[in-house]
């Protein structure tokens, strides 16, 4: 199987530096810009403010986000293991974003966009106490992390 | 413009007014943001003279243009105003989330001006700004305020307001974002009650461009070796109370309003006890590695009942040593009051010091207050506390801070503060720059405008004697000028603080924002400017030398514990140095040419 962002939610500080970061692999060619309400990761607080958890794409086996999409713009790529979202095909219709009970798909620019897995991931790099991993896919860890963002909702 | 929005929002909140103008470059070059371009501002439009509580006075919110920019620690803004404590120009700092969000909706700068007729709060959601009634929430403390304005606006709104002491004109009132978070000092929070100003809430989603992303990138390495620092693993697990050990180690933890320098209880109030007791998690700030935030709660079997943040050292020290209270949840208590009622817990504490002096020494009595307050009286202290923040009986009289209290009972020498505002926790007989730095800060008692640990207590860089003048004007002119730019920069001044090499990487990462070279040397120059600006507005209300003092028990009095025992601050001989080496005249006065210089006149 191929690679996801992992996160351990003990170690996570709520300080948005993988969101900053990773928007900056997403702006405008030649423009460098900070827009972390465009970032494939976002950091969200329960309203009690303890608990803090990051939502990024688990690359999940049979994508619901997939299933959901009419024009079939959401594909699982065999050999990476990635969920892929053909920008091209993408009608915006946002049913992707409905299907996904995890909360890790979001619409930029009238599209929908989700992490892809960088080669070296920003938000990995950003993150000062190792809440982030660049881990091999596995169905336990993801199925955990996964219930995570059931319980700490967008 | 890279850093920069390059926009500047104005309500006036008279005629309900709101336009946006275009930030001025060379402006934002020569005084950069956050304290640095709202003083300027303030300098260029305030009718001086005003009545901080007046709807005369201007209220800025800023942030800088290092805010959201991934250098360290980059999640802070300022609430720059005239002082209703000080009746100086004072820049009162936060962190949170809130500054992140006010960035992002497009803005470098919001500015307040007038009074609202009825209360009303702020929403701006990007480009869309509205002033919206808030008649239903005035009187509600901060977190129900924090609440119902997120549900009325959006789930990812971040909302910065005043509670019941801001409204009732507590001079010592602040303004809490995020629940939990202040920007504490100086009564910033009356000035916006004054407005009828109850909340700004805040939605963005714009970016923040930069020159030079690679160079930031590193940002998570320094992060990396700020954290394997002795003092910065420290801080990431004991939060800020850390120092509780460190100023009792020294000698210069202020204990019972300044009278001594070493409290005994330290141990019940320190970063290893919230751990054991109070603590839920630590947390971080928006944008900082450090995490030097606390999120606590009382334990259910505990006598006082609550959540929130904190307390910080600031408050271990102001409302723990200073008023002899050694009782973790009685102070963990306070913290929350004067978050909740949106109060500064460090004048709050201040003006207990006082009261309880007072008291001490019969100069106040039960009758006057309707309750009796010796040392370490933490239950009449909650009760005192609410009354201030409401206004209700003697509570009317505190609210007016502890400079007046004092002289109104005939004691003007147990204030422990300077130009009216109570000092921070450093006792500065045993750190004599420490008392200089106060001295001359420009909105009095304030450990924000610089601090003398690193070079007086750490000695970094390198050795230094906290308890002789020697090298401590010069020490505290670069503490004052670096800090200046840190906080133009609108980012947190503790990373850059615990590092030697502090200044540098600010000026760096600034190079990196705006895509135009600083040294050292450019970036302590801006500070030098904004710290000036600052000193010619006071000056022109009349501050002078006769204004930069200590109170008697610092300058008179020996210290009674251990280091630094029979010391006091060799003030006016350091005060001397400290003005001619600023290019001030010997009152104090910055001269016609030094301002020149400076690209000041």
């Amino acid at each position: 199987m191929g690679m996801r962002i992992a996160f351990t939610e003990e170690l996570c500080t709520n300080c948005h530096l993988c969101s900053m970061f990773c928007s900056l692999a997403f702006t405008k060619k030649g423009i460098f810009e900070f827009r972390p309400s465009i970032a494939r990761i976002r950091v969200v607080e329960n309203e009690d403010d303890t608990r803090y958890v990051a939502h990024v794409c688990l690359q999940c086996e049979s994508p619901a986000c997939a299933d959901a999409c009419p024009a079939e713009a959401i594909t699982k790529d065999p050999e990476t293991g990635l969920v892929m979202i053909d920008e091209d095909e993408c009608t915006g219709c946002e049913m992707c974003i409905d299907a996904c009970e995890f909360d890790c798909l979001l619409m930029v620019n009238g599209k929908a966009v989700k992490c892809e897995v960088c080669d070296d991931p920003l938000c990995v790099r950003a993150c000062a106490v190792k809440a982030l991993e660049l881990a091999e896919w596995d169905e336990e860890s993801v199925l955990e992390q996964g219930e995570l963002y059931k319980e700490v909702r967008l | 413009m890279n850093g920069w929005m390059g926009a500047i929002l104005r309500i006036d909140l008279t005629s309900g007014a709101i336009s946006k103008e275009a930030l001025d470059p060379e402006l934002a070059r020569d005084y950069v943001g956050g304290r640095g371009l709202a003083v300027k501002i303030l300098f260029d439009e305030l009718k001086m003279d005003c009545d901080p509580l007046r709807p005369e006075n201007m209220l800025i919110f800023i942030n800088g243009p290092l805010t959201v920019t991934g250098a360290l620690c980059t999640g802070r803004y300022m609430v720059v105003t005239k002082s209703p404590l000080t009746g100086t120009i004072c820049s009162s700092n936060s962190g949170g989330y809130f500054p992140a969000a006010f960035k992002t909706a497009g803005y470098d700068v919001i500015i307040l001006s007038g009074k609202a007729e009825k209360p009303v709060y702020l929403w701006i959601d990007d480009d869309n700004v509205e002033l919206r009634d808030a008649s239903t929430i005035w009187g509600e403390d901060t977190r129900g305020t924090y609440d119902t304005i997120r549900k009325e606006t959006h789930k990812e709104a971040r909302v910065a307001c005043i509670g019941p002491a801001g409204e009732n004109l507590v001079r010592y009132a602040a303004i809490i974002n995020d629940a939990s978070r202040a920007a504490a000092r100086s009564g910033v929070g009356a000035v916006m009650g004054s407005k009828n100003l109850k909340a700004v809430a805040v939605r963005g989603t714009k970016g923040v461009k930069v020159a030079d992303p690679e160079e930031l990138l590193r940002s998570t390495i320094i992060a990396d070796h700020v954290k394997k620092a002795d003092l910065g693993i420290a801080f990431g697990e004991f939060g800020t109370p850390l120092f509780v050990d460190v100023m009792n180690a020294n000698n210069i933890m202020p204990t019972k309003n300044f009278q001594e320098g070493f409290f005994e209880e330290g141990d019940e109030i320190n970063g290893a006890e919230i751990i054991d007791r109070t603590l839920v998690r630590s947390k971080a700030c928006y944008g900082c590695a450090l995490n030097c935030g606390r999120n606590t709660r009382l334990p259910e079997d505990a006598k006082y009942q609550g959540r929130g943040d904190g307390p910080e050292y600031e408050t271990c020290f102001s409302l723990g040593s200073n008023i002899c209270v050694g009782d973790l949840e009685a102070l963990t208590k306070m913290n929350y009051l004067c978050n909740e009622m949106g109060m500064d817990a460090m004048d709050a504490g201040t003006t207990l010091g006082t009261l309880m002096e007072l008291y001490e020494k019969g100069l106040i009595k039960e009758e006057d207050m309707g309750l009796p307050l010796p040392w370490g009286d933490a239950e009449n202290a909650i009760k005192l506390l609410t009354m201030i923040a409401k206004c209700e009986g003697f509570g009317r009289e505190a609210a007016m801070g502890g400079k007046y209290l004092a002289d109104k009972y005939g004691a003007p020498e147990v204030f422990m503060g300077s130009k009216s505002q109570g000092f921070a926790g450093y006792h500065p007989r045993g750190m004599v720059g420490q008392g200089l730095l106060y001295a001359t800060s420009p909105e009095g008692g304030n450990h924000t405008t610089g601090n003398t640990i690193q070079p007086e207590i750490n000695g970094i860089p390198g050795p230094m004697d906290p308890l002789t003048s020697e090298g401590k004007a010069e020490m505290v002119i670069s503490r004052q000028d670096e800090t200046a730019f840190i906080e133009a920069c609108g980012v947190c001044l503790f990373p850059y603080m615990l590092m030697e090499e502090g200044t540098e990487i600010i000026a760096e990462f600034y190079s990196a924002v705006v895509g135009v070279e600083h040294s050292e040397d450019d970036v302590r120059k801006i500070g030098e400017r904004v710290f000036n600006l600052e000193r010619l507005f006071n000056h022109r209300l009349g501050f002078t030398r006769k204004d930069d003092t200590l109170p008697r028990r610092l300058t008179q009095e020996p210290h009674s514990d251990g280091i630094g025992e029979g010391n006091v601050v060799p003030l006016e001989e350091m005060l001397d140095r400290y003005y001619k080496l600023r290019g001030w005249s010997k009152e104090g006065i910055p001269t016609d040419e030094k301002m020149k210089e400076l690209g000041i006149l």
